[in-house]
């Protein structure tokens, strides 16, 4: 692995490499058109509510499972105290 | 991967990104008229596929995010602030948002490409071997970018896919112009390491 200082050639070599990758990369024509009516229409799926519900649900269950261990542990001590 | 390439050039130039006061005014309009947004979606569409193929390296991947990007754009709109962020810088954030979840989801395995590329200029005058050191070259390049930090990858993807300037990077990452400068001589550094360890 090399530690030396970056040269103004080695940044002019990574840099050109960098813009070569960029290329000249544009979107179908008729992507562009369908997906326009696709977004207006909403009719993209988009996983970010269901990510947000599932993360929701699985909050409540583990919520959920907190509260009854915790009940079952203070009706053990109460029983073993009484 | 280029020969794939197609679309309208007309929407795939940075200059078509239009007076930023004109979006935030089309933003505003959207919330009462959402089928504005189709005039902000037909303004900025090129741009934003270009970041994030630039990001995931493969078309249908490309195409599914960017509609989605535009799908939480819409939902969004509302809760667009205008104040101080163009319009372009708030859309990259969504794009930035919507490929960090790709990302994850997929376990952050590279999707490769950049290998999938091929370089603009040609090489008539090239012999065989050049050319295969060049490949070479773009195939540890593209290994590398995929093992930079996110924030990286994204400063990346930000300056050569969409030939931003620092300022400008800056106000879509949240940092200053000399953060931003900052930020990108050392992730210039730690790429040519990755690429010197992977030879």
């Amino acid at each position: 692995m090399s530690r030396s200082a970056m040269t103004p050639e080695d940044i002019a070599w990574l840099e050109a490499r960098l813009g070569e990758a960029a290329g000249r990369v544009a979107p179908r024509g008729e992507f562009i058109a369908r997906t326009k009516a696709a977004v207006l229409d909403g009719e993209i799926d988009d996983p970010e509510a269901s990510t947000l519900a599932a993360a929701f649900v699985v909050t409540a269950i583990a919520a959920g499972t907190a509260a009854f261990a915790a009940s079952v542990l203070f009706l053990m001590t109460r029983r073993r105290r009484g | 991967m280029l020969q794939d390439a197609q679309g309208d050039s007309s929407l795939s130039s940075p200059a078509s990104i239009g007076d930023p006061r004109d979006d935030k005014a089309l933003a505003r309009a959207t919330r009462d008229e959402p089928a504005l947004f189709g005039t902000l979606y037909e303004r900025h569409v090129a741009t934003i596929y270009r970041y994030v193929y630039y990001r995931v390296g493969n078309h249908d991947d490309t195409e599914d995010l960017t509609a989605r990007v535009f799908m939480r754009a819409l939902k969004h709109i509302g809760s667009y602030d205008d104040r101080g962020v163009p319009f372009t810088a708030w859309l990259y954030r969504i794009a930035h948002n919507v490929v960090a979840n790709f990302h994850r989801d997929n376990g952050r395995h590279p999707m490769v490409s950049l290998d999938d590329i091929e370089p603009r200029e040609t090489h008539h005058h090239d012999d065989a071997d050049t050319r295969i050191d060049a490949r070479a070259d773009r195939e540890r390049l593209t290994r590398a970018y995929h093992k930079l930090p996110e924030e990286r990858q994204q400063l990346l993807a930000l300056k050569f896919s969409q030939q931003l300037q620092n300022a400008e990077v800056g106000q879509i990452m949240r940092r200053s112009e000399g953060a931003i400068k900052s930020l990108y001589h050392r992730t210039l550094e730690q790429l040519r390491e990755l690429m010197e360890a992977d030879r």
